[in-house]
């Protein structure tokens, strides 16, 4: 057993924590209040090569192991959430099947300028009636010649009002339900494609979140993302334990910058003649806190590091999202409740990670379909 | 033992009920959002004599008891938080000690208005360094000639940018602590009192709340209201009842947010069936509804205490305590029920949750009150 980081995972946290603080943070305030895509910032923060974090150098990428793409997940989400949701988009959801599956000529098109920050990438799973029942989606792929003729309306897509290029999920069989299911590549500008309204969060502000609509939108068969029909869900399945533990990261991240508002807090703030941080009952928070999560932490390296050595994972991966988003919401109510009236003031901080960690309880299964998921497979087939 | 609401009781509740739905109700979503002072709305209110619930006949009061007034409050909190803020400051803190020591004319020039809806009043406890600790109130009253001479920052206070008159906690011997405080009238105009910063917040946003300053305001001594150093003992007789308020108020919260997990839980589909038929969410509502059933019982009973004129010191503190802690579970389970469109701005389930935050403070945070629960349980027999 080693819990250690290896050296080069060390100086990573490193270098990734002080870009934060320095490019990140001083700016999450204004991005949360804007609600508009930090275009600066994104220009500034693509210069430094993290949007190909996880591809191969060959292609210009990093070629980050699975352990250090969750650092820097964990950090890029501690400065701001909404930065944040943008950039892990075009680096692991908007661009996964892009790289996996897509020709020389669209990898040319998407994935490279995806990487530099050039253009940007989204991926459409969810519909009106259909998020965590993937099997119930209606955006429809239909073949004609050469062609693929996609009609439907996909919701809650992060970047999509402002991507380049979008990975759409539609089924050329609704009757097969899961097994219908298939990744399409449509960029903007085809026509049919259009942007429908955009949606107001409560948290996560600043990546822009909307619906995305195809009527009649054709593209070639080059288009289709995948080496056969029906195999849209297996393909999921590459990523989805990246995807969950990804969002524990995001909410350590959360977590953390929640943590250091209410330490502070607590060891300036005066009352009955002492610093809060004095009293019984708020060093129980704090014990309750760091105790959660340096446990969350654990899990979620711990996933993490499973997916590195290509050891199965679903279960841990799931509990990994669970647990650490469900301590992040803890440790985000807790703090405004050190913080008193004053933590749900727009002033300050904690009201915005109290509004942030709800993002999280969504992407990458809820939690009642995680604990029904890890249930299943705890007691097995009876 | 008789847990049924009089006929009297019975009605009032559907006749205030009725009345919200109607003229608050669809403009809820507008007040929130607008984060200003509702002022057509209040007059209109006004005129209806909600304001005087409290106060007797004779000056345009309602008389009620407190079970009426708990009801009242409720209902409020069931159509908009904002609203509920403003209203429930009129009625109660921000009149009641003009009611109780205000000399005939400050009753004509402040009080009746104020139950007509003509003028608006508030309380003014916080600063920005003291809370739940009053004791270390540093808004200082120094006697001078035949008046006194008032000096402070005011921070947190409901209405405060549109009051027309102010009752305000000052120190009259700061070595004195808790026991140096005295209450004062500050009316508009008075020379020195002025509105400073105006506070956003994410909850109760039609309610707007600001700080006020006080720079060598002189007041006459028929300002000050009731006795030197006897603030404490003034207090401590209404704030049962801003206890007892609160919790209505979480009541009221928790019903609505409720009622709306519900009915989507009994549209939305996954897989299949509407999602009130999964194990999962049956779950929720089922804590969900003992936590709002235990809350009415503790609330009314606690206001039935009151009006039997039987000590209820420790029950209003657990009543706000359990009330207020059930409404942020219950928008915590709604928010979850909905899914991602818990956390869009369309949706009413946003607001709930942001709502609910506001209770967790004034009256007492949950911190202070488990303390005076378990001192007051300590001092009975075993």
């Amino acid at each position: 057993m080693d819990f250690r980081l290896t050296e080069e995972q060390e100086f990573f946290r490193k270098t990734i924590a002080e870009t934060v603080d320095k490019m990140i943070v001083p700016k999450a305030d204004e991005i949360d209040e804007k609600d508009e895509f930090p275009w600066d910032l994104w220009r500034e923060f693509s210069k430094l090569g993290y949007l190909g974090l996880r591809y191969p150098e060959e292609i210009g990428g990093m070629n980050a192991d699975p352990v250090t793409a969750m650092i820097f997940y964990e950090e890029i989400t501690r400065g701001s959430v909404g930065f944040a949701q943008s950039v892990i988009m075009n680096i692991l959801m908007g661009t996964y099947f892009v790289y996996r599956f897509g020709s020389d000529a669209i990898k040319e098109r998407c994935l490279l300028p995806a990487m530099r920050g050039e253009k940007i990438a989204t991926i459409c799973f969810t519909e009106d009636q259909s998020g965590s029942d993937l099997g119930a989606t209606r955006t429809t792929a239909v073949k004609d010649g050469n062609e693929w003729v996609l009609n439907g309306t996909k919701m809650w897509i992060t970047n999509g009002p402002i991507a380049d290029f979008a990975t759409v999920l539609a089924t050329t069989d609704p009757s097969l339900r899961m097994k219908g299911l298939n990744f399409f590549l449509v960029e903007k500008g085809t026509p049919g494609l259009s942007y429908g309204q955009r949606l107001s969060k409560l948290g996560c502000r600043g990546a822009i979140t909307g619906e995305l609509v195809l009527d009649n939108v054709r593209i070639p068969e080059e288009n289709f993302l995948g080496d056969e029909l029906g195999k849209g869900v297996v393909y999921v399945g590459e990523i989805l334990d990246e995807i969950r533990v990804m969002t524990g990261a995001m909410a350590l991240g959360i977590a953390r910058a929640a943590y250091e508002e209410g330490l502070e807090y607590a060891r300036k703030r005066v009352a009955f003649g002492n610093p809060i941080g004095r009293y019984q009952l708020i060093r129980a928070k704090f014990a309750d806190m760091a105790t959660e999560m340096e446990a969350s932490r654990l899990l979620v390296y711990y996933a993490a590091w499973l997916i590195k050595e290509g050891l199965p994972c679903r279960k841990e991966a799931a509990m990994a999202k669970m647990f650490a988003t469900e301590t992040c919401l803890k440790v985000v109510d807790e703090v405004t409740r050190i913080w008193g009236a004053n933590g749900f003031a727009h002033e300050y901080r904690p009201q915005r990670h109290l509004r942030d960690a709800r993002f999280l309880l969504y992407g990458g299964g809820t939690h009642e379909i995680l604990k029904d998921f890890i249930g299943r497979s705890v007691i097995g087939k009876i | 033992m008789n847990f049924e609401f009089s006929e009297d009781h019975k009605f009032f509740r559907e006749r205030v009920s009725d009345l919200l739905k109607k003229l608050v109700l669809p403009h809820a979503s507008r007040i929130d959002e607008e984060e200003g002072f509702p002022e057509n709305l209040f007059k209109e209110f006004g005129r209806l004599g909600y304001f005087g619930i409290r106060y007797p006949e004779e000056i345009g009061g309602m008389n009620a008891d407190c079970i009426t007034f708990t009801i009242f409050a409720e209902e409020l909190a069931r159509v908009s938080m904002g609203f509920a803020a403003i209203t429930t400051m009129q009625c109660l803190m921000g009149t009641e000690f003009i009611h109780s020591f205000g000399t005939k004319e400050q009753k004509e020039r402040c009080l009746i208005p104020a139950i007509k809806g003509e003028k608006v009043g508030t309380i003014a406890f916080t600063e920005p360094n003291c809370g739940s600790d009053l004791g270390s109130i540093q808004t200082y009253a120094k006697k001078e000639g035949d008046g006194y001479i008032l000096n402070g920052r005011k921070m947190w206070i409901t209405n405060g940018a549109v009051a027309d008159f102010v009752t305000v906690v000052a120190s009259i011997d700061p070595s004195k602590r808790i026991n140096g405080l005295a209450f004062f009238l500050v009316e508009k105009g008075t020379p020195g009192f002025s509105v400073g910063q105006k506070i956003e917040k994410i909850s109760a946003k039609g309610a707007n709340t600001a700080e006020l300053i006080f720079d060598n305001c002189y007041l006459p001594k028929e300002n000050l209201l009731g006795e030197e150093g006897k603030g404490v003992i003034y207090l401590e007789k209404i704030l049962n009842e801003i206890r007892i308020m609160m919790a209505a108020l979480g009541l009221g919260l928790a019903k609505s947010a409720f009622e709306t997990g519900i009915r989507y839980a009994k549209e939305r589909e996954a897989f299949g069936r509407p999602i009130s038929k999964f194990q999962l969410i049956q779950e929720k509502i089922a804590e969900m509804d003992t936590k709002i059933t235990n809350s009415q019982l503790l609330t009314y009973y606690t206001a039935w205490l009151k009006d039997q004129g039987r000590p209820h010191y420790k029950e209003a503190a657990m009543a706000k305590f359990y009330s207020t802690e059930t409404a942020s579970f219950v928008v915590d389970e709604v928010t979850r029920i909905h899914g991602a469109y818990g956390i869009a701005k369309e949706y009413n389930a946003q607001r709930y949750f942001r709502d609910a935050r506001f209770l967790l403070f004034g009256g007492g945070t949950s911190e202070i009150l488990k303390i005076i629960i378990a001192r007051e349980r300590l001092k009975e027999a075993i």
